[in-house]
């Protein structure tokens, strides 16, 4: 009170030095995200690999296709900065072309699987009774395999390829935006505007669109985020068993598979695309985390 | 506590008959011939459409989908995995000799994970801010994010290509060499519970940092109780419900990255025979053991929500 020295304001008029301070939601999502180093640093590796991914044509120093066997295996030097591989392949530029794939296949499975997991979460949760424990249920049973197994096992089936990993990758992460969906719809549709929405006649699929689904909005976006990582580390794993992509195509997995057998003579073939999967899955993770505590901190071991 | 159990263990079972069923349909849905079950793809291609229709009939994959899945379920229920295509033997022959050492590997990494874990999240937790809790969480913060099979691919190449001090892979039975059996297992289990240590080390110091602001901590120091006394009678046991509640989710991570880890670090257990057997499209090996272990992680998660329910008994009434 000692602050407003002015005359006293008339009744119902409203002061505005008595007004709690302007709170910007987006200032406060700045200032968390960017006040700690680790998902900044995330952000910065994200950025690098998705403009290495649309720019790989231009980066790449070869061609990642092009045999040059006279100079095979040769170790890193200026011309090769991380040498070639068993048929002479230049490893830098497949490393470069291979976040291509790693990014691509990431997006499709992700989108594809979030999408059937949020709609099958809303339904669940929307109506609740049978549906809910059927749906329900068997997401609890995906949720109890190790995800790699079951997308190894179908992918195996399918007999890998571009196409079949991103199959085998959606079943497998199904489950987790199912049960997020399910619980941000189940606590909403206790709101009092959801019984006014019904009330004033409104369907079922639009109450779900307009109301129930921008709510999910904050761990949906979270969840993106990291399920990019970890469909990353997935595919680079079904590769590495040699039941994701295929050689000749550069895949991050593949390569280091390749490049085990040389592990102690050219421990290039096998680091490099190593490490570049160790620093993209570490990217996501730690943007993960920041957006996670920035946008709502109470989500923190929710997701 | 009875009824507790009761619920627990119905829904368990509820769980591993659904993992069956998911099992069954994505190896009978999916495109493709489900007698690769039972031939190699090779085989097949040399038969007429008269013989399939046979060898179909056969094994019974004429029949309607829910009649196959009880007569396969009866099979499974009877320790009937079906024949191997590739080794010409039994399935649960060539499962029962490797799983011991699977088991070895995954509850050594389980122990240690988790011990590791809960003990570095502590030391963070008590000495918040100093040196040791900055390096700590910085450790935790890269361990929580490295896959597995590439931190292997480093250590092989540090410790035992570089520095020679471990070997590469192998596996020998405790029982014959116990020394020579450590030393094999040590890269590979650090590897399998790295994820476990970096994600119990986080939880742990999160949850000590809330239970030692506790009103009833200040009281025990209040009272003039010793440090390591009011940590492991009166913070740790309340801190460390959170962390046996993701101990269930430890042991599904630890199972499904044994298939890569198994196979980097040349260990013969089941983890490698699926990596195996998924190139030599044995499909009813790879079936065999993904059941295996879907169905060892639900009772894994069911003796968690158990012990889970005994130490913290408000669970039992949700």
């Amino acid at each position: 009170m000692s602050k407003s020295s002015g005359p006293v304001p008339a009744v119902g008029e409203i002061d505005a030095s008595q007004a709690p301070p302007r709170y910007s939601e987006a200032k406060r999502f700045f200032s968390v995200f960017f006040g700690r180093p680790l998902p900044v640093i995330g952000m910065i590796i994200i950025l690098v690999f998705i403009i290495t991914a649309i720019f790989a044509p231009l980066l790449a120093p070869y061609d990642p296709y092009k045999l040059n066997l006279p100079n095979k295996l040769q170790s890193p030097s200026l011309t090769h900065w991380l040498g070639t591989d068993s048929v002479g392949r230049d490893t830098l530029s497949r490393v470069i072309y291979g976040s291509r794939i790693s990014l691509i296949i990431a997006i499709i499975a992700v989108s594809i699987s979030t999408l059937v997991g949020i709609t099958l979460g809303l339904i669940a949760a929307f109506f609740g009774g049978f549906t809910y424990q059927i749906i329900m249920r068997f997401v609890d049973a995906l949720m109890a395999f190790p995800m790699l197994l079951l997308a190894l096992l179908i992918a195996s089936l399918l007999g890998g390829g571009m196409r079949n990993v991103i199959i085998a990758l959606c079943i497998g992460f199904i489950a987790a935006p199912a049960r997020m969906m399910c619980g941000v719809a189940t606590a909403v549709k206790q709101n009092d505007y959801i019984l006014a929405a019904r009330s004033i006649g409104m369907s079922n699929l639009r109450t779900m669109i307009r109301h129930i689904l921008p709510n999910s909005f904050q761990p949906l976006l979270v969840m993106l985020t990291v399920g990019l990582g970890s469909t990353i580390l997935a595919e680079a794993g079904l590769s590495f068993l040699g039941v994701g992509i295929n050689p000749p195509t550069p895949a991050w997995g593949s390569m280091v598979n390749e490049g085990y057998k040389f592990l102690l003579t050219n421990p290039e073939l096998c680091l490099g695309p190593g490490i570049a999967i160790m620093l993209v899955v570490f990217g996501f993770n730690m943007m993960g985390d920041g957006l996670r505590d920035a946008l709502d901190p109470r989500l923190r071991g929710v997701i | 506590m009875t009824t507790y159990i009761t619920r627990r263990l119905l829904l368990g079972l509820i769980t591993i008959i659904l993992i069956t069923i998911i099992v069954f349909l994505v190896m009978r849905l999916l495109p493709g011939d489900p007698l690769v079950l039972y031939l190699s793809a090779g085989e097949i291609g040399t038969l007429n459409e008269q013989q399939l229709w046979e060898l179909r009939e056969k094994y019974g994959l004429n029949d309607i989908l829910p009649v196959q899945y009880i007569n396969w379920v009866g099979n499974l229920a009877q320790g009937d995995f079906g024949l191997s295509i590739f080794y010409d033997d039994s399935v649960s022959t060539l499962i029962k000799q490797r799983i011991p050492i699977t088991l070895h590997l995954g509850i050594a990494a389980f122990i240690f994970g988790n011990a590791l874990g809960i003990f570095a999240g502590v030391i963070c937790a008590m000495r918040r801010g100093k040196w040791i809790d900055t390096i700590i969480t910085f450790l935790a913060n890269i361990g929580i994010t490295m896959p597995g099979f590439l931190a292997g691919i480093f250590l092989i190449f540090l410790f035992s290509l570089t520095l020679g001090w471990f070997p590469t892979g192998g596996y020998t039975s405790p029982f014959t060499d116990f020394w020579l059996s450590t030393k094999q297992l040590l890269m590979p289990v650090f590897c399998m519970s790295l994820f476990t240590i970096a994600a119990q080390c986080r939880q742990a110091r999160s949850s000590m940092l809330e239970v030692i602001q506790q009103d009833y901590i200040r009281t025990a120091w209040a009272k003039g109780l010793s440090e390591r006394l009011i940590t492991t009678r009166h913070a740790l046991k309340n801190a460390l419900i959170p962390v046996i509640t993701i101990m269930g989710l430890q042991v599904s991570l630890i199972f499904g990255g044994s298939v890569l880890i198994e196979t980097i670090f040349n260990i013969p257990g089941i983890g490698r025979l699926m990596a195996s057997s998924m190139l030599q499209q044995d499909f009813m090996v790879v079936q065999a053991v993904v059941l295996l272990l879907g169905i060892a992680v639900v009772l894994a998660n069911l003796t968690v929500d158990i012990s889970y329910g005994w130490l913290e008994p408000r669970i039992r009434f949700d």
